[in-house]
């Protein structure tokens, strides 16, 4: 028993496994919030759901205590409310969210599995996308040899940051779909076109995700931009600067080297968390381009009252913003070396 | 000393303005001193007498709203301040090099020591246009580190494993990696304690005289100047005050601010009562011409005091309304 939990020990000192455990308990506590918060309203969603039905027949209430009785013990709900979490447990390890109730029999997996990869697809090109042009514009814009014709070039831009992504993709569309009409006005693909693997289907997805992708682009470029800029700023005050021209080093090596990869450690961890959110997608952008993502998805979902759908897009949005904070923790270490994988 | 054939480091009438929106700072107001080849200068004077600020300019690294605003600064017999910005790169760690105020935050916290000690030598071309291999460059760095008495394994290591003295250790040790002909350490132990102050500044001295290099160094450690130092220099509000030997400086102080400085210093034998200086500097800020140190005393000498040299090599700013103070 000594050794075990001596072995335990020395486990909890691996910064991987204590970071895994620590995604893990996240994605536990998430997930029975979830299953316990519908259930402290005390409402009987099967007979409330009944009532509501036979008010609008007006047909009489005979035989709805057993029809509710049914119902429930179809859906379980009859069950005592532990084995009721157990089942609920089971079926999340297994990824089993249930049948969608708007689009029955379809399952919730597969309902999320034909969207999640035009979310994903275009959310992550788009989000290191600007994270990329964000922090470039940062650094350049928080370093003073810069050449001073980037302060005019770069400041109109990030004034976009402060336009809603949703607003900014109505006047995209307005001016360069309706007017221009140099882009699809919505949609992830051509109407008539069926999803293949083809080079002409890609080149027709691509040119789909440009709107809603630039959309977002534009908007978050200010967000990574600015942060990147007041980072460089402190940076430039820290000693080993003075000390990094001091030594006589090249300026690249000194914006590099010294500056940006200083000042980007925080900008990291502010990626992390917005890749976590990918998956939800900027919901508002997939609605306004009808784009066929999750993000469109849990929209109709909401609309349709579709709980099972809604309950999965959230454990995975539950789960995708846990692994997204765990592949940083563990990615951070290489980094930063201060941040050490064997304590602290 | 002929500026023919002077070697060393000769500052001549030096300023480096402050510009504010109240006006201007004169933050070091014209000076002057000559330091031959091999010899330790040390730069004394209380906080905001313009001690780093004149060592920051002596590298050209004046940040704004700073600048320097006139003088020169003779390297042998050229003048830095006419090289232009490359040059004055290249001229950085290879002929004037700086051993930073404080090394705890002097090293990049996300590269390897040896990584740190390197980047320096690439940049200047130490190792030619030639690829040199992993091996030869590690030579190079562990030579560097074993010269500062550090483990060869600290090259791997990262700034934060290193304790204060072995941070300031690696600081020197990038500071003469390119054999540079003037050091200019600016408080280069003001963070560290007695023990390892001494240790380091041994390991300093031991480089320098190695070199031949000369040495500017910037403190406030009277008894750390007086043991380490050829020269001793007495700054006071952007001025020099006195400049001297050492000896003859700690023994035969001429400048009343001097006189008090010294007199301010707790000894072994006078441990009960030793004097402060009374009042404050003067602000920097629009200061008239005139004696600055009068004013602490509320005297008043309108002429600025003349550079004199009153015996050989020792230089003081000679007013006659306040020398009789400290006497």
């Amino acid at each position: 028993m000594k050794s075990v939990t001596k072995y335990l020990g020395n486990i909890f000192q691996y910064y991987i496994v204590r970071r895994f455990l620590f995604f893990v308990l996240i994605i536990w506590l998430a997930s029975t919030t979830i299953f316990l918060i519908p259930r402290l309203s005390g409402q009987d969603p099967v007979k409330e759901k009944l009532l509501l039905e036979a008010q609008r027949g007006g047909h009489m209430q005979a035989g709805l205590e057993e029809m509710a009785k049914a119902y429930q013990k179809k859906f379980g709900l009859d069950k005592p409310l532990y084995v009721q979490y157990v089942n609920y447990m089971k079926d999340l390890v297994r990824f089993d969210f249930g049948p969608s109730i708007a689009y029955f029999p379809k399952s919730v997996n597969s309902l999320i599995g034909d969207s999640v990869i035009w979310t994903l697809g275009l959310l992550s090109v788009v989000t290191f996308l600007a994270f990329f042009l964000g922090t470039l514009a940062g650094a350049l814009l928080g370093w003073p040899r810069s050449p001073g014709f980037l302060q005019y070039v770069f400041m109109p831009i990030l004034t976009l940051a402060a336009i809603p992504y949703y607003l900014l993709a109505l006047v995209l569309i307005y001016i360069f779909a309706f007017n221009l009409e140099w882009f699809p006005l919505f949609g992830g693909y051509a109407v008539a076109n069926l999803p293949e693997w083809s080079f002409t289907f890609a080149i027709e997805v691509i040119h789909h995700a440009i709107l809603p992708g630039a959309s977002i682009v534009l908007a978050s470029l200010g967000f990574w931009a600015l942060g990147m800029r007041g980072m460089m700023i402190t940076t430039q005050g820290e000693d080993f600067m003075i000390q990094a021209e001091a030594k006589g080093l090249k300026g690249i090596r000194m914006f590099f080297n010294y500056a940006v990869r200083n000042a980007i450690l925080p900008q990291t961890t502010a990626l992390a968390l917005s890749l976590g959110t990918v998956f939800t997608g900027s919901v508002l952008v997939e609605v306004i381009f009808r784009y066929p993502g999750l993000g469109n998805t849990l929209y109709q979902a909401i609309r349709l009252n579709d709980f099972f759908v809604i309950r999965g897009l959230i454990f995975i949005v539950i789960v995708s913003l846990g692994l997204a904070t765990f592949l940083i923790d563990i990615a951070y270490p290489l980094l930063d070396p201060r941040v050490s994988y064997k304590k602290g | 000393m002929t500026s023919s054939s002077f070697k060393g480091l000769r500052v001549k009438d030096l300023q480096v303005y402050y510009d504010t929106p109240e006006g201007v700072v004169k933050a070091v107001d014209g000076i002057s001193f000559s330091l031959p080849q091999g010899k330790r200068l040390a730069l004394v004077g209380e906080s905001g007498s313009g001690k780093s600020t004149l060592s920051m300019a002596l590298m050209r690294l004046t940040r704004a709203p700073g600048r320097i605003a006139g003088g020169n600064i003779f390297l042998d017999e050229d003048d830095i301040l006419d090289l232009d910005v490359e040059e004055m790169r290249l001229a950085r760690l290879s002929k004037i090099s700086l051993v930073p105020q404080g090394a705890m935050n002097s090293l990049n916290p996300v590269l390897r020591i040896k990584d740190q000690i390197l980047d320096g030598l690439f940049d200047h071309q130490v190792f030619g246009s030639k690829k040199i291999t992993k091996d030869e460059q590690l030579s190079k760095v562990n030579e560097l580190l074993s010269a500062v008495e550090l483990l060869p394994s600290v090259a791997d290591m990262y700034p934060h494993e290193l304790s204060g003295g072995m941070k300031q250790r690696v600081a020197i040790a990038i500071a003469t990696s390119m054999d540079p002909k003037v050091i200019v350490a600016d408080e280069p132990t003001s963070a560290l304690d007695v023990v390892v102050q001494r240790t380091v500044m041994q390991t300093l001295g031991r480089l320098q005289e190695g070199l031949e290099a000369s040495i500017v160094l910037v403190g406030h450690d009277m008894g750390l100047v007086a043991q380490f130092a050829d020269f001793v220099g007495v700054m006071y509000a952007g001025r020099m005050v006195e400049l001297g030997p050492v000896n003859s400086v700690f023994e035969k102080p001429l400048h009343p601010y001097t006189r008090l400085l010294i007199r301010s210093l707790p000894t072994l034998e006078n441990k009960e009562d030793f004097v402060g200086i009374p009042g404050l500097p003067p602000p920097l800020l629009n200061l008239p011409p005139g004696c600055t140190f009068c004013t602490r005393f509320g005297r008043e000498n309108k002429n600025t005091p003349p550079w004199k040299e009153i015996s050989k090599d020792h230089w003081i700013s000679e007013c006659e309304v306040c020398s009789d103070i400290g006497k």
